[in-house]
């Protein structure tokens, strides 16, 4: 059976808050770039899995 | 290690696109040099087209990507970051905030796919980081194997940015 651990940092550093802060905008950021891709057409020639 | 994408559309034609993809920028060095031939992968998921509510069909793809990925690549352990900027659509105002709702959609998922599977080796660590007003999750997957180095990653996502 699969387990999960749950793992809870708390009061956490302002440095610690302010990299997690960072690392989501990245990661907003990248998928931003994706959506450009997709709607500058970059896509279309991929395979699109259709459920 | 090269990029592994997926698009798929659903049967209501939203579009959705995840990408897999090696990724060591949230660890320390010191966790760096712990790896050896253990990979880090990251999962980024976005809706490229349409609003229509995210249904189980797509959920359900989403886990087979994920598993056939960590399936074929047997020393990987996958790190992700639940996303706290794009909404969460078709939720209400006042609910709970975004990285939230993904940190336990994606937790619900893991465990579904790991009872339909059958999955006795693989575990999924919740991190949790709290501020005064704030909380952020990452996710790490990984095998029993690897427990030591999950292990280290969680510790490193405080102490490593603490240095």
């Amino acid at each position: 059976m699969a387990k999960t651990e749950y793992i809870t940092i708390k009061n956490a550093s302002r440095k610690v808050l302010q990299r997690m802060r960072q690392i989501g905008i990245d990661k907003a950021q990248r998928l931003q770039e994706i959506q450009k891709r997709w709607d500058e057409g970059e896509y279309k020639n991929s395979e699109i899995v259709q459920l | 290690m090269e990029d592994f994408v997926r698009i798929f559309r659903s049967s209501t034609g939203d579009v959705y696109h995840i990408t897999l993809s090696e990724d060591h920028s949230v660890l320390s060095s010191e966790v760096i040099d712990s790896l050896q031939d253990v990979n880090i992968v990251g999962i980024e998921l976005r809706r490229l087209a349409g609003t229509n509510a995210t249904g189980q069909e797509v959920l359900a793809a989403i886990e087979r990507t994920i598993a056939d990925y960590f399936t074929e690549h047997k020393n990987s352990i996958i790190c992700y970051y639940c996303d706290f900027i794009n909404p969460i659509p078709h939720t209400s105002k006042n609910t709970m905030p975004p990285q939230e709702y993904r940190s336990r959609l994606f937790d619900k998922m893991f465990q579904r796919y790991s009872l339909q599977h059958g999955l006795t080796d693989v575990r999924l660590s919740v991190v949790e980081i709290n501020g005064i007003n704030e909380k952020y999750y990452f996710h790490v997957i990984y095998r029993e194997v690897h427990s030591l180095l999950a292990s280290m990653i969680g510790h490193d996502l405080k102490e490593g940015f603490d240095k």
